[in-house]
């Protein structure tokens, strides 16, 4: 019963690990393009302001 | 306003997106105690059934996020008002994820319990299409052409694309295929009450992070569409506000996008 539970465990840990990378990934870059998003909508607006 | 538009609105606002994320953070450990820690190891497959519990919610995901892109194109194309688009843009985006995430995990999957990492079989085969046609969704969006045009023309794909996915969840049915067909969760369940109840949890976090994805993929939308309001103003010290809702104000005799009513302007 132990052998049937810990054999093949590496192919869990890598699923779960990519699930965690991919869904982690896509946070931080759509957070990262709102961030580029609004720096730059404020440096056009402070051009004008000029 | 629809209730449709409504609730889309409240959803992604910042405090419901931030609900929403601390939900789904909730969600996923719930899902991660109950299939790596409560879920038993499986009689065949040991172990690695706990990829069940991952691999089976990414695909409803994707099912999900093209549905609402389905749904999304055809409002476009109806009312021609930018939220559909934006909306369905989203959320093909968030598909696209999820159909990879999918077959990745299926792929990792496959190889202890086939023997192979891929196989062309009608399942992964039609998965591996349904990608493909995302993905060009996507590469339709960014053509560079008229705002309008390459919405409508990005909303018949998302409509005609479509079509693909309910072959996906039947191919199983349709064809000989390796892959086993989808286990019944409603009336008499062939799993186990357990492993059922993981199933449940892991679904229910899956549909929240899609929910959140999506409240901050529409915030991004929305930023960038701003963005370009503001690059392509050639009216000094407007507020930007006032661009958006001459847009929203023109939109009853057009597909009128920011860069048309700039282009006017």
């Amino acid at each position: 019963m132990v052998e049937i539970a810990t054999a093949n465990i590496g192919y869990v840990v890598a699923g779960y690990t990519v699930t965690g990378l991919a869904l982690v990934s896509y946070v931080g870059l759509l957070l990262l393009r709102a961030r580029r998003a609004r720096v730059r909508a404020a440096a056009i607006a402070a051009k004008r302001a000029r | 306003m629809s209730v449709a538009e409504r609730a889309m609105g409240k959803l992604t606002a910042r405090p419901g997106e931030r609900a929403l994320g601390v939900l789904a953070v909730a969600g996923l450990a719930a899902s991660a105690v109950m299939s790596l820690i409560v879920s038993p190891p499986d009689v065949e497959q040991g172990t690695l059934i706990r990829l069940m519990y991952v691999h089976v919610p990414s695909a409803w995901i994707a099912y999900l996020s093209f549905g609402v892109v389905f749904l999304a194109s055809i409002a476009y194309l109806r009312t021609k008002r930018t939220r559909w688009d934006r909306l369905a843009a989203a959320s093909a985006e968030v598909g696209v994820l999820f159909t990879a995430l999918t077959i990745a995990l299926g792929s990792i999957w496959a190889k202890p319990v086939w023997g192979t990492w891929w196989t062309w079989d009608p399942r992964l085969t039609t998965t591996a299409i349904m990608l493909l046609i995302y993905v060009g969704y996507l590469a339709v969006r960014r053509i560079p052409d008229s705002p309008s045009r390459r919405a409508r023309w990005a909303a018949v794909v998302g409509i005609v694309g479509f079509a693909d996915v309910p072959i996906v969840h039947l191919s199983v049915r349709w064809w000989r295929s390796l892959h086993q067909a989808p286990a019944r969760l409603i009336g008499v369940p062939d799993i186990a009450p357990t492993m059922g109840a993981a199933l449940g949890v892991a679904f229910l976090a899956f549909t929240l992070v899609y929910l959140y994805l999506m409240a901050l993929r529409l915030r991004v939308g929305r930023l960038e569409d701003r963005l370009v309001a503001e690059a392509l103003s050639p009216r000094v010290g407007e507020p930007v506000e006032v661009l958006l809702e001459n847009r929203r104000s023109s939109s009853a005799t057009g597909p009128v996008d920011s860069e048309e009513v700039h282009a006017r302007g």
